[in-house]
């Protein structure tokens, strides 16, 4: 395997049938948010019980056992809103080529999924030090009018959801996450441009 | 990704790869579920292993062994295996799950002779055929 590359021959080897790459990328994707949910709640600062980020998100514990399973397969759009919004997190969506959904899946250890809340001061003093040409650590680009994007601007919108996780298979790997404001432990200049998180396929309409 | 792990494979004594053989004769999703599933353990410390939600130590009768865990083709998926090193994991037998009950109902006895025989003749085991980075 060439140096750096999270692929090899044979792996590639193993995922050249279509329908195997399908459930491969399905398992991936939901591998990945469930661990990513726990992660955040898990995350130092916040040690919430799955009763706790129910709470937050209005919803019984038992609905947050369900998206914390790999195995359920019809986590929402609309949940996912609602899970970054509890924890102050914005929503990232996309359909990535797949040289950088093999950078990004493979993220899964907690120490990788640690996002912060939503900041006014450290947002601002990152502005600061980029107008006044000073280093702020790596702040990733955000592509103006990507669906991603759109989609980011938040839960409150009123975007509607015409799928699930558990339809509409992806011939594109997706991906899905709650955002790093900063790239905090991330490695954003790792990727040739805009990468964000893990989802199966989905549709997304903005109105 | 950095994989941390390796994965081996239980051999009968006339060389049949087990669970190679079990893993042949499940479906695709299962297929390529268990390969999704080894691909993150791989990645994880074990101390992150421990959630319940990816593999679980057994007790009881099955103590010694563990499970991953993972639902494939509307089946509950438990290959049993058990930690050989310290960054190594031995798979010894594909279970399954049907209403809290093993199937076969001997899984845990099976896994356990086969983990002495491990234990006793590494040689016992292959490396994992299936590609994880």
């Amino acid at each position: 395997m060439p140096y750096g590359l999270p692929w090899s021959e044979e792996f590639i080897g193993q995922i050249t049938d279509k329908d195997d790459r399908r459930e491969f990328v399905a398992d991936q994707v939901r591998t990945r948010l469930a661990l990513l949910i726990r992660a955040l709640r898990e995350q130092d600062e916040r040690q919430w019980s799955q009763t706790e980020l129910g709470q937050r998100m209005g919803k019984p514990q038992s609905v947050i056992s369900r998206i914390e399973d790999p195995d359920y397969g019809k986590l929402s759009l609309q949940t996912l809103f609602e899970v970054a919004d509890a924890f102050d997190l914005p929503l990232w969506v996309d359909i990535p080529e797949w040289e950088e959904w093999f950078r990004r899946i493979g993220e899964v250890e907690s120490k990788r999924l640690r996002r912060r809340s939503f900041n006014a001061e450290r947002l601002v003093a990152q502005a600061r030090a980029a107008r006044d040409g000073q280093p702020s650590g790596a702040i990733p680009s955000i592509c103006p009018g990507s669906v991603a994007t759109r989609a980011s601007m938040g839960a409150q919108g009123n975007q509607t959801m015409s799928d699930t996780v558990s339809q509409a298979m992806p011939t594109q790997p997706a991906l899905i996450d709650g955002v790093n404001e900063d790239g905090h432990n991330r490695g954003y200049a790792d990727y040739p441009r805009n990468a964000m998180g893990t989802l199966n396929s989905l549709s997304v309409n903005i109105q | 990704m950095a994989v941390l792990w390796s994965f081996r494979c239980y051999l009968s004594p006339d060389g049949t790869d087990e669970i190679r053989k079990a893993h042949d004769s499940e479906e695709r999703q299962t297929r390529k579920k268990f390969h999704s599933r080894l691909k993150i353990l791989a990645a994880l410390p074990f101390e992150e292993w421990h959630n319940g939600v990816l593999y679980r130590e057994l007790h009881g009768e099955c103590f010694g062994l563990g499970e991953i865990k993972f639902k494939g083709d509307n089946v509950q998926q438990r290959p049993l295996g058990f930690r050989s090193s310290e960054y190594e994991f031995a798979i010894l037998f594909w279970a399954h799950e049907r209403g809290n009950k093993w199937v076969p109902l001997k899984a845990c006895q099976r896994a356990l002779e086969r983990k002495a025989e491990v234990i006793a003749n590494k040689d016992r085991t292959n490396a994992l055929w299936l590609a994880l980075e």
